[in-house]
């Protein structure tokens, strides 16, 4: 609550520019020192304020089942920045736009007022172990890099895959799968950067010791968004 | 509140005391009231002006781990994670990251509802102890949800039909995962948890799963 502490002049005393000042300052302390609870509860609306959003991005492809692309990289080894397929789908690439101008802006993961960079993938899968030898597992494998100004960055809890499916030895290895990811990109995993962009990496691998087979994927689907947020 | 002053237009003379107090105090006196909507203009605040945590909270718990191990593009058997694994069960499991740690995360709130999003992957880590040698056999899948003191939310999760191995190889049934839910709560501390349960299915076998890399996010909607 506001407090405007007005020194009143007495009745019949000539107001003077002391008066006039005295009561302004007051009034201008008041306005300067607003707590919590000066402003109405929920009285503030969207038309008020601005939004929360600092940047977002998306792009999806959709290869469509009967010409879908083929992930024929093998899987570069954990936390690689580099080796995965990108080449292809326009989606693994996902530039950060500001939403009030919708220019291309950056992420600094190190400021507090943002808890990190919110990633999304949904990678749709039709088929695991191309060739058809299912004798062992094989896996399609996603992970998700980010860009620093000057060099990808990759975050190894980004890293997800599917696996062929178990009818797969009578003869079929279509998946039919969605792999799903959720991020909530920080300094704790990529250092302080600032991120401009980020891509989506897809890799053929397998289970002990049986050779990666390619795969087969329907669409990719990515986006990406920072708030204004402080910490929980 | 909305204020409009001056009530009354003075002459353009000497003011009194008297009328200097009429047009000042009203006003003096509803700026100590609250003030709302309408004495703030249309996009009073622009972006960077207001504090981080009006809007939103946000939490997270998250970790990175390796599967691989056998080479390159091989993935180990999942037996080596043993501190990670849920034993089979039929009732919902907290999901262990260590001996003392589990996909949980606690948060103070103001009141807002919260907005939570799991993302994991999980792998059915059968081993030779509990390999299924019959291909006849299809063992239950895992649901997945968000507990959140204690309550199970009813966030759906997903169930798969892990296949059967044995006959046509060594598989190792993964599955990535996201879960994802929103809940009011009243003001103060609560617990998150990221928990799972066997199907349940008539040929129901016993099964371990153990979850690598995950994130747990959760956001608190406040304004």
């Amino acid at each position: 609550m506001a407090e405007w502490n007005l020194t009143r002049p007495s009745q019949g005393e000539h107001v003077k520019a002391a008066h006039v000042e005295s009561a302004l300052r007051a009034g201008e302390t008041a306005l300067n020192n607003l707590e919590d609870s000066a402003v109405e509860y929920r009285s503030l609306a969207s038309h008020h304020l601005p939004t929360i959003a600092v940047a977002y991005g998306q792009e999806a492809t959709n290869h469509g089942s009967s010409s879908p692309l083929t992930v024929s990289t093998a899987y570069p080894g954990w936390d690689q920045n580099s080796g995965w397929q990108y080449d292809g789908i326009t989606a693994t690439e996902v530039t950060l736009k500001d939403p009030a101008t919708d220019i291309a802006t950056s992420v600094n993961l190190t400021l507090s007022t943002i808890q990190g960079l919110e990633i999304g993938v949904n990678v749709n899968v039709k088929e695991i172990a191309l060739a058809g030898n299912n004798s062992h597992t094989r896996l399609l494998v996603v992970g998700v890099d980010v860009y620093d100004g000057s060099a990808w960055v990759h975050v190894p809890k980004s890293e997800r895959w599917g696996v062929s499916q178990p009818n797969a030895g009578s003869g079929t290895s279509v998946a039919w799968l969605d792999i799903p990811l959720r991020l909530l990109v920080t300094t704790a995993d990529v250092g302080n950067i600032t991120i401009s962009k980020f891509r989506v990496g897809l890799a053929k691998a397998a289970w002990d010791s049986a050779s990666a087979e390619d795969s087969e994927v329907v669409s990719v689907s990515a986006w990406a968004a920072a708030y204004k947020a402080g910490a929980l | 509140m909305s204020h409009r002053h001056p009530r009354e237009r003075r002459r353009n003379d000497d003011v009194a005391a008297h009328d200097l107090l009429e047009a000042v105090v009203p006003f003096q006196e509803e700026v100590g009231g609250r003030l709302n909507e309408h004495n703030f203009k249309e996009d009073a605040f622009a972006a960077g002006e207001h504090n981080a945590g009006v809007g939103l909270a946000v939490a997270g718990l998250s970790e990175a781990v390796n599967p691989t191990g056998g080479g390159a593009d091989q993935w180990t058997d999942g037996g080596t994670f043993t501190a990670r694994r849920v034993d089979s069960g039929r009732d919902w499991s907290r999901i262990p990251t260590s001996a003392t740690t589990f996909v949980e995360k606690s948060v103070i709130t103001k009141g807002g509802p919260l907005w939570i999003t799991a993302s994991l992957q999980a792998v059915y880590a059968f081993d030779a102890s509990n390999q299924v040698s019959s291909s006849s056999v299809r063992k239950p899948g895992c649901q997945w949800a968000i507990r959140v003191d204690g309550v199970v939310l009813d966030l759906g999760g997903c169930g798969e039909d892990v296949p059967f191995h044995g006959t046509f190889g060594f598989r190792m049934p993964c599955q990535a995962m996201v879960v994802e839910g929103l809940v009011p709560l009243d003001p103060g501390t609560h617990l998150v948890e990221v928990v799972c349960m066997f199907t349940p299915d008539g040929s129901y076998v016993q099964e371990v799963v153990e979850v690598y890399s995950h994130d747990l996010i959760v956001r608190e909607l406040r304004g």
